[in-house]
């Protein structure tokens, strides 16, 4: 039973590899020949790991070349655009100006209760709203309303707002990071003086330290009542990153 | 796009590389194996039961040695089959049964052939 349980380990850790080198999407951003290979290898892992007596090869070696195909396919699909319809199909105008292009919805049977489903789940309950739709090659519905329809910005009230950055978290679960705590341009002493400010003494019992890009630092420790703090930590100009 | 051509050389070289040498060594000790084997048949034919027992001592040695080896790419199961057929030739021969000899000869013959054959890069093999 132990060679079972060493076998499946073992295919799973390959299993999540091949996935891995695929990148990061998820299921529903996966181009065909990506879902069909995840399909493909969830199944050639599954045949030895259940058979002790089919060589654990048989498994692996297959899962192998698939990846050598997918590598190539990504590599077709980067470099040429006639590869890229081949494989990943083009993005199809589903509405088009506000009105709906049943033509090319029946091309890509995309049926009327789908396209009401996807905006529904986008929030638009009412079709004419929407000026733009686009069927994306992953099947993600893009939707873009008319123009009296969408979100009122910043900008289209004339407001100039500083770009918010990343903040970098400097302590998470007790534990400093430290590449974070380099690229603000801080250490060690400092944020420990930053933490006296805020009469926390343990670094373990600090749940999350944050630093933001308008240089205000968040504090939360790990206890039950503990009250988030928010220190202003840093003036505009000490912001380097 | 530097991580894709790795993937894609480093896995074609681990196809490759795995894929002939699980071929060589399967094909080698194949064809030494039928050789024996061809051998014990002839030997069998004219009786000669002491010498052709010593052979198949040497046989079985030999496939104790490559056996494990060729059974982490090949199925179990058809190692397996040598292993049994391999007794029941030295049974026959022990006994002096030339008829059980000679068919139980004849069966190895194609189970041996049978470790390489399933996985040989064939047109047959392919569908």
């Amino acid at each position: 039973m132990f060679t079972v349980s060493l076998r499946a380990v073992a295919l799973y850790a390959v299993s999540v590899i091949a996935v891995r080198i695929m990148g990061k999407r998820q299921i529903g951003q996966l181009q065909p020949y990506e879902l069909v290979l995840a399909i493909l290898i969830a199944d050639l892992a599954a045949a030895p790991m259940e058979n002790v007596g089919t060589p654990l090869l048989y498994g692996l070696m297959p899962i192998l070349a698939l990846l050598f195909v997918h590598a190539l396919l990504t590599l077709m699909d980067v470099k040429s655009i006639r590869m890229r319809k081949i494989l990943c199909a083009t993005p199809s105008v589903i509405i088009r100006k506000g009105s709906i292009q049943y033509d090319e919805m029946k091309r890509v049977n995309y049926t009327l209760s789908d396209l009401c489903e996807e905006l529904r789940s986008q929030g638009y309950l009412n079709i004419a709203k929407v000026d733009t739709a686009i069927l994306e090659t992953s099947g993600k519905l893009s939707v873009f309303p008319k123009s009296e329809y969408a979100p009122l910005t910043p900008g289209d009230m004339g407001y100039s707002l500083r770009q918010e950055g990343v903040p970098l978290i400097l302590v998470m679960d007790g534990k400093i990071r430290p590449e974070h705590l380099q690229a603000s341009g801080k250490d060690e002493a400092w944020l420990m003086e930053q933490l006296g400010k805020a009469g926390i003494r343990d670094l373990e019992s600090m749940l999350i330290a944050s630093l933001d890009t308008d240089g205000k630092l968040l504090l939360q420790e790990k206890s039950k009542n503990a009250q988030r703090i928010i220190l202003n930590a840093l003036r505009p100009e000490e912001v380097v990153w | 796009m530097k991580k894709t051509v790795w993937v894609l050389v480093v896995t074609l070289l681990l196809v490759l590389i795995l894929g002939l040498l699980c071929a060589w060594v399967s094909r080698n000790t194949v064809s030494s194996m039928k050789e024996k084997t061809a051998l014990i048949a002839g030997l069998i034919q004219t009786q000669e039961y002491e010498e052709a027992l010593e052979e198949t001592k040497n046989l079985s040695s030999q496939w104790e040695r490559r056996g494990e080896l060729l059974q982490i790419w090949t199925v179990h199961e058809d190692a397996d089959e040598v292993t049994v057929l391999l007794e029941i030739l030295s049974v026959s021969l022990e006994e002096k049964e030339g008829l059980h000899a000679l068919l139980a000869c004849a069966e190895l013959e194609q189970s041996i052939e049978h470790l390489y054959h399933r996985d040989a890069l064939k047109l047959q093999n392919f569908f």
